[in-house]
């Protein structure tokens, strides 16, 4: 028996040592939602390093765009005074549509959600791996952030935290395949589950009898808990109905560039 | 406990590198995977018991910038390390293609392993065209890397031999 195991002994350590990363990864499995300590200590580790060369990268590119920028300023100048008349009179307009809202609101005694507590935070990092889409962002528990709280930017949502250590949380893109997001179609509410596909994302559960087309679109429901009712996700550019089934499925390109991340909001817990 | 310190020190490098300092250079698109490299030449290096601990624990370091689940990148690096190290047996290390070639078996064996783990165990089936669409473009840009690092390193210990013989050949000199 000795003799077996001491011919085997290497066979018998690389499947016992199998074992027990099989049973890490499948309790990590059922406790996806919680940061462990061994993860709050390796992002708790590298924090530092992470913002060390976010300072650097900063400096580079404001020296950079510094000298870029004094290239065409006179010319950037007159553009950018063209659009400021243009925008005060669309401010203007936006200001008659707002108090007309605020009436209503208080008409229909609407519970106003726009109010809900936001944290700006830098992209400090990107995932390792080509194929998973996570971020790093740099504030964490310190700063009042945990796990499930939703991400944003002007055009759209981001994603939501998935993990957190004190200086810095990993945020789950909206894109990436682990992602899923209550849905519906901005002009008919039909409502579906927006899940990631790597660059884009699909709409699946939207029911085949309702009139989609393509370019409408697509915004958070508030149904999930995470993201508040009415944010963009993007916008229809495919439409795939099968000869049979309840369902169609309908291709979402997402109005936020993921490849572009620089500055992000997280909306802090419930709106007030 | 030396070497295990400097597999860390290296692969936290790596990983730092991987997340911060390439995406700036190629993007999201395209990326070298570092830690992988470094668990083909642990596997080639190593004894099985201390070389599969740090083939896992360099996994688990990975998942934690990587995905979402903890364990994940550990169990395949762990599988990688095991199949390398029973491989290297009938291999002679001495030759200068086995590395390249291992590399090549690495990438194409971490990429099938990620998309028959998710299969198994998670619910993420779309990532498994992701990730067999990259792996073309992944193979390639491992291979160079590997092939640049392995051409650093035979320069830089040439040169380290060389500086060694010199200073040797310097001290029979004063010592006739």
């Amino acid at each position: 028996m000795l003799d077996f195991l001491k011919k085997h002994q290497t066979i018998f350590l690389f499947t016992s040592l199998f074992v027990c990363a099989l049973l890490v990864y499948s309790n990590s499995l059922r406790q996806q939602n919680k940061t462990t300590l061994f993860e709050r200590g390796v992002l708790q580790l590298t924090s530092p390093f992470y913002r060390t060369l976010d300072n650097i990268k900063n400096e580079v590119t404001i020296l950079s765009d510094n000298y870029l920028n004094l290239i065409d300023v006179q010319q950037n100048n007159i553009i950018l005074k063209q659009r400021i008349r243009q925008q005060r009179q669309q401010l203007l307009q936006l200001g008659e549509v707002a108090q007309e809202n605020s009436r209503l609101r208080k008409l229909l005694n609407f519970h106003d959600n726009a109010h809900a507590p936001e944290l700006p935070a830098r992209v400090i990092a990107v995932d390792a791996s080509s194929w998973f889409r996570t971020i790093t962002i740099d504030k964490g528990a310190n700063d009042g952030l945990s796990e499930g709280l939703a991400v944003v930017v002007a055009e759209g949502i981001v994603g939501r935290t998935i993990k957190c250590s004190s200086h810095t949380s990993r945020v789950l893109l909206a894109n990436d395949a682990a992602s899923e997001v209550s849905a519906l179609i901005q002009h008919n509410r039909t409502r579906g589950v927006a899940r990631g596909k790597g660059t884009t994302l699909t709409l699946n559960y939207a029911l085949r009898s309702k009139d989609v087309q393509i370019g409408d679109a697509v915004i958070t429901a508030g149904t999930g808990g995470i993201f508040p009712k009415g944010l963009p996700i993007g916008t229809i550019t495919n439409i795939t109905k099968h000869d049979y089934g309840l369902f169609q499925t309908l291709e979402i390109t997402p109005s936020v560039d993921f490849s572009r991340l620089e500055d992000v909001l997280v909306v802090l817990g419930e709106p007030q | 406990m030396k070497r295990l310190v400097l597999y860390l020190i290296v692969g936290i490098a790596s990983i730092l590198t991987q997340t911060s300092i390439l995406p700036l250079l190629f993007g999201l698109t395209l990326r070298p995977d570092l830690i992988l490299l470094l668990v083909l030449y642990i596997g080639l290096n190593e004894t099985p018991l201390a070389g599969a601990f740090y083939a896992w624990l360099l996994g688990c370091i990975l998942d934690v910038f990587c995905g979402t689940t903890l364990g994940l990148n550990g169990m395949i690096m762990l599988l990688i390390f095991c199949s390398i190290y029973i491989g290297r047996r009938q291999l002679n290390l001495k030759n200068d293609l086995v590395l390249p070639v291992a590399t090549v078996l690495g990438t194409i064996s971490y990429s099938l392993l990620l998309i028959l783990t998710q299969l198994c165990f998670s619910e993420q089936n779309q990532n498994s065209f992701l990730i067999l669409n990259k792996l073309p473009a992944q193979l390639f840009i491992n291979l160079i890397t590997i092939l640049t690092a392995s051409t650093l390193l035979s320069l830089l210990r040439a040169r380290s031999h060389y500086n060694k013989r010199k200073t040797s050949n310097q001290g029979l000199k004063i010592w006739h």
